[in-house]
C-alpha cells in the first residue's frame, strides 16, 4: 500500500517535472554546482501538500537529504515499518504509534503525508533517521520539533436560548431543544443538562439517560427528552416517581458550562432558563380546529395559521405545507413560526393566485408535549398505535383565496 | 456492536430466508467511500463490515480485503486506547471519541470506528488492532463499498427547510441476509426500524416500521431502540431489543414489513435510568446467554433460555421484572463490548487513565 502511494506520488511528481522541465532544465544548469558532502537535515510543515490539493492536510517535509540519498530511496522496496524507521512524526508528549500517513519522494525533499491535518497549537516531533537503509548515513538522526499555528481566536461559545422559550412549560413536556451561538463539539447532553427545582436541588431521573448524538447537521442545536416513562400517567416510571414537572411550580433547566464547543473549549457560562410548569397538554393536534387566515388573490402576503397552543417549531418547519386544490404539487415560499410558537406564516415566492388551496400537514407534526396529529401522547395506547398509520400521513384543511 | 448470529442460528434462518435481489439490481461497488461520520459497526459472516453514518444517514458495507487482517491474528489488551489512537491520528486523547468497536469474524482483530476532533471538524476513521497489539489507521482509499441511504424524512415544504433533521443510528445488525438498522431522529420521537437486504440492491432504500414495547398496561411511549441483537428464540429468528429505561422486548424477524407498526413482547424490565448499550449473547457451561452493557446499571448477564416461554410483561412493574438477570459485579466502566471469541469478549472499559481495550471472560 505504502509503495504504491509512493508510486502515485512520484509519478504526479514526474508529470509537474515534465511541465516544468524547461525551466528546470536552466535552473539547474546555473545553479548546481558539486555538492561536498550530505546537507544538514532540517523539516517543515507546508499547510499545502505537494498533491496540488490546496485543501489537502499539508505535509512535513524534509529537506538536506542528497540527490543521491533520494534517489536511493525512490529505487527503494520499502514496507510501512521501513518508512516509518526513517521519518516518523509524533505528537509531542505521548507515548504511542507514530501518525499515520503516507510517504513521497519529490526532487528535493521526503515528504510525509499525514491522514488527518495537525491540530492548530499542538507540538509535533519529527524524526528522521538517515542511518536506516537505504540511506546509511553514518550519524542520521535528526529530531526537530515543529509547533502548529494556534488557531484564530473565535468568541467563546454561548446557549442562545431554548425552544420552547416560554416561562411557561406544560408539566407533560416532552422535548425542547438548546441553541448554541456557534458549532459544539459532539458529545451529547448526558451529565451537561439538568433540571432543578425552586430550591436549585437537581430532579434525578428527569431527562432521558441517552448519551445520543441528537444535535442537528451544524452542531448548534440539541434535542433533549424528557423520560416518556415518567410523563405518560400509569406506566411504571409515571406510577414511581410521578412527572418530573408539578403544575404551579418553578423549575430551571440548568445547561453545564464543560460542555465543550467545537473548538474543544467550554461555554463562555453556565445557562439557566427558568420556567414554572403548567396545565398538562393532552390533547391531540386537530388542524381543522386551527383559524386559517387567507390572503388576497394576487399579493404575496403571508397565509397565517394560528394554533390554540403552541406546536413544536422544529417539526413545524417541515410538517407544513400549501398547494393549491387537487394538486400535488406544494407551493414554494418562505414559512416563519411567530407569537411563541403559535402561529404559522408562510410567504409564497409567487403571488397568490384565487381559488381553493390546501394547507398540508404531515401527522407526524407534535407540540412541545409529543401531541401529534390525530394522536394525543397520553392516549397513544398500543391498540391505538397499531391502527394503520405511518409517519408521513397527511391531513388538509382546504382554505379559499379571494 | 457485532450482532451476527451464530452460525447454527444462521443456517436455520438461511433456509427460510427470501430471496436475495438480483445482480441486475445491486448497488455497484465503489473504491473509496467517503464517510461523514462513522459507528456503529457490525461484521457480517463473510468479512463485510457495516458502518452506520449518522450524519449522512447512510450504512456502508465496506470489503476491507487485506486490511481486514493485521499482522497477528486476534486482538491484544491495548492499555490507553484512546491515547494510542490519538498518537496514530496525530492528535490528543480528548479529541478522540470511540463510537463502536467490532470484532473481524476471521482474523479477530478488532476495529474501531472513531471521530477524531471536535464540532463540525470532526473526521472519520477506522482503525484496526491486531493480535500484537498493533494499530493500522485503515486507508478508505483502498476499500471497496456499496451503501445505503436511509429513506429521507418526509417535508410538506421543499423550499422551507434551513436545517435538514438529523437521523441518529443508535445500532445495527446482520441477520438472514438483511441489515437491520435502529435510529432516532432529532426531533420527532419515535422507534423506528429499518430493514434492507444485503447485498443492497438500488430499488431497495429500506423498510422502516415502528416498533413497539407492549408492556407498561399496554400504554406505549415510542422510547427508542438503543441496542439489539438478532437471536433465535424457539425456532424463530427474533430480534431481541433494549430500550431506554430499560424493557427488554422481543420481535419476530418476520414481522417486521415496510410501514408496518410491529408490537414486540417484552419479556424484561430492566430497570430506569439507564440506558443500554451494546449486547451479545454466547454459550458457557451448555447455556446461553445475553450479555447487556449499561450506561448506569453495570453489566446484565441474562439466560435466553426462557425468552421463549417467558410470560409477557403486560402490567406495570415496579423496579425490575420479567426473566431473571444478574449483575456482573466485576465488570464496569464498559463502553464498547463485542464478541472476541467462543469464550471471551472484547471491551473499551474506563480505566484510571484512560480507556482500555481489553480481553475478559464471558461471564
Amino acid at each position: 500500500m505504502r509503495s504504491q502511494k509512493l508510486e502515485a506520488g512520484r509519478r504526479s511528481e514526474d508529470r509537474r517535472l515534465h511541465l516544468l522541465a524547461p525551466l528546470l532544465t536552466a535552473t539547474l544548469l546555473a545553479a548546481c554546482q558539486p555538492r561536498l558532502g550530505p546537507a544538514p537535515l532540517d523539516a517543515a510543515y507546508t499547510s499545502v501538500s505537494l498533491s496540488g490539493h490546496a485543501s489537502g492536510p499539508g505535509a512535513f517535509r524534509v529537506s538536506g537529504l542528497s540527490s543521491d540519498e533520494l534517489a536511493a530511496l525512490r529505487g527503494a522496496s520499502l514496507g510501512d515499518d521501513d518508512w516509518r524507521a526513517i521519518l516518523r512524526v509524533n505528537v509531542r508528549g505521548q507515548n504511542g504509534p507514530p501518525m499515520a500517513g503516507h510517504y513521497t519522494v519529490a526532487d528535493d525533499v521526503l515528504i510525509f503525508h499525514p491522514a488527518f491535518p495537525p491540530d492548530h497549537g499542538r507540538e509535533y516531533v519529527v524524526r528522521v533517521d538517515a542511518s536506516r537503509p537505504p540511506l546509511r548515513r553514518p550519524d542520521g538522526v535528526f529530531e526537530k520539533t515543529i509547533t502548529m499555528p494556534a488557531a484564530s481566536p473565535t468568541a467563546p461559545t454561548v446557549v442562545t436560548g431554548l425552544w420552547p422559550a416560554a416561562e411557561v412549560w406544560p408539566e407533560n413536556l416532552l422535548r425542547f431543544y438548546i441553541h448554541f451561538s456557534a458549532p459544539m463539539s459532539r458529545t451529547s447532553a448526558a451529565g451537561r443538562v439538568r433540571l432543578e427545582d425552586d430550591a436549585g436541588n437537581e430532579i434525578t431521573n428527569a431527562i432521558l439517560p441517552m448519551d445520543l448524538d441528537l444535535w442537528n447537521r451544524d452542531l448548534t442545536r440539541y434535542t433533549v427528552f424528557f423520560d416518556p416513562g415518567r410523563v405518560k400517567r400509569g406506566i411504571r416510571p409515571n406510577l414511581e416517581l410521578g412527572r418530573a414537572l408539578v403544575a404551579g411550580r418553578q423549575y430551571a433547566i440548568v445547561v453545564d458550562a464543560d460542555w465543550r464547543d467545537g473548538h474543544g473549549r467550554p461555554l463562555q457560562a453556565p445557562f439557566r432558563h427558568v420556567f414554572t410548569a403548567g396545565p398538562e397538554e393532552t390533547r391531540a393536534i386537530d388542524p381543522a380546529a386551527w383559524r386559517v387566515n387567507p390572503p388576497r388573490a394576487g399579493t404575496r402576503d403571508p397565509l397565517v395559521v394560528e394554533f390554540p397552543w403552541p406546536l413544536d417549531r422544529a417539526l413545524l418547519d417541515r410538517a407544513m405545507g400549501v398547494a393549491r386544490a387537487a394538486s400535488e404539487e406544494r407551493t414554494r415560499g418562505q414559512a416563519a413560526i411567530a407569537t411563541r410558537d403559535h402561529q404559522w406564516r408562510f410567504t409564497p415566492d409567487q403571488g397568490w393566485p384565487a381559488g381553493a388551496h390546501d394547507l398540508v400537514v404531515l401527522t407526524f407534526l407534535e407540540d412541545p408535549a409529543g401531541n401529534a396529529v390525530g394522536r394525543a401522547f397520553e392516549m397513544d395506547r398500543f391498540m391505538r398505535a397499531n391502527a394503520p398509520t405511518v409517519g408521513d400521513e397527511t391531513v388538509k384543511v382546504r382554505f379559499t383565496i379571494d | 456492536m457485532r450482532k451476527v448470529l451464530s452460525l447454527a442460528s444462521v443456517l436455520a434462518i438461511v433456509a427460510a430466508s427470501a430471496s436475495v435481489p438480483s445482480a441486475s439490481r445491486l448497488v455497484p461497488t465503489a473504491v473509496g467511500p467517503a464517510f461523514q461520520s462513522i459507528g456503529p459497526l457490525a461484521f457480517g459472516p463473510d468479512g463485510v463490515l457495516y458502518a452506520g453514518d449518522k450524519q449522512a444517514a447512510t450504512v456502508f458495507a465496506l470489503t476491507l480485503g487485506a486490511q481486514g487482517a493485521g499482522a497477528v491474528a486476534g486482538t491484544k489488551d491495548v492499555p490507553g486506547i484512546d491515547g494510542q489512537i490519538a498518537s496514530l491520528l496525530g492528535t490528543a486523547p480528548s479529541e478522540i471519541a470511540i463510537t463502536d468497536l467490532a470484532v473481524h469474524p476471521a482474523s479477530r482483530n478488532t476495529f474501531l470506528s472513531v471521530m477524531r476532533g471536535q464540532g463540525t471538524a470532526a473526521q472519520p476513521a477506522l482503525v484496526r488492532v491486531d493480535g500484537a497489539g498493533a494499530l493500522a489507521l485503515v486507508a478508505m482509499d483502498t476499500v471497496t463499498f456499496t451503501s445505503v441511504a436511509l429513506p429521507n424524512p418526509p417535508q410538506a415544504n421543499p423550499s422551507a427547510r434551513r436545517d435538514p433533521r438529523t437521523q441518529s443510528i443508535t445500532d445495527l445488525a446482520y441477520a438472514n441476509g438483511r441489515l437491520y438498522i435502529a435510529g432516532l431522529s432529532n426531533e420527532e420521537f419515535a422507534s423506528k426500524l429499518w430493514s434492507v437486504a444485503y447485498p443492497f440492491a438500488t430499488a431497495d432504500r429500506g423498510a422502516s416500521v415502528e416498533i413497539f414495547h407492549g408492556n407498561h398496561d399496554a400504554v406505549e411511549t415510542r422510547s427508542p431502540v438503543m441496542a439489539f441483537v438478532p437471536h433465535v428464540v424457539g425456532s424463530e429468528p427474533h430480534i431481541i431489543a433494549g430500550y431506554t429505561c430499560t424493557p427488554l422486548v422481543k420481535f419476530p424477524l418476520a414481522s417486521l414489513k415496510a410501514g408496518e407498526k410491529v408490537r414486540g413482547t417484552t419479556i424484561a424490565e430492566l430497570g430506569a435510568g439507564n440506558q443500554p448499550l451494546d449486547m451479545v449473547v454466547y454459550r458457557k457451561d451448555g447455556r446461553e446467554f445475553l450479555l447487556m452493557t449499561n450506561s448506569s446499571r453495570g453489566v446484565m448477564k441474562i439466560p435466553t433460555d426462557t425468552f421463549a416461554s417467558a410470560a409477557p410483561i403486560t402490567t406495570a412493574v415496579r423496579g425490575t421484572g420479567g426473566v431473571q438477570f444478574e449483575t456482573v459485579a466485576s465488570l464496569t466502566g464498559i463502553e464498547q463490548l463485542d464478541r472476541l471469541d467462543a469464550t471471551r469478549s472484547i471491551v473499551v472499559m474506563r480505566g484510571a487513565a484512560g480507556k482500555n481495550l481489553q480481553a475478559v471472560i464471558l461471564p
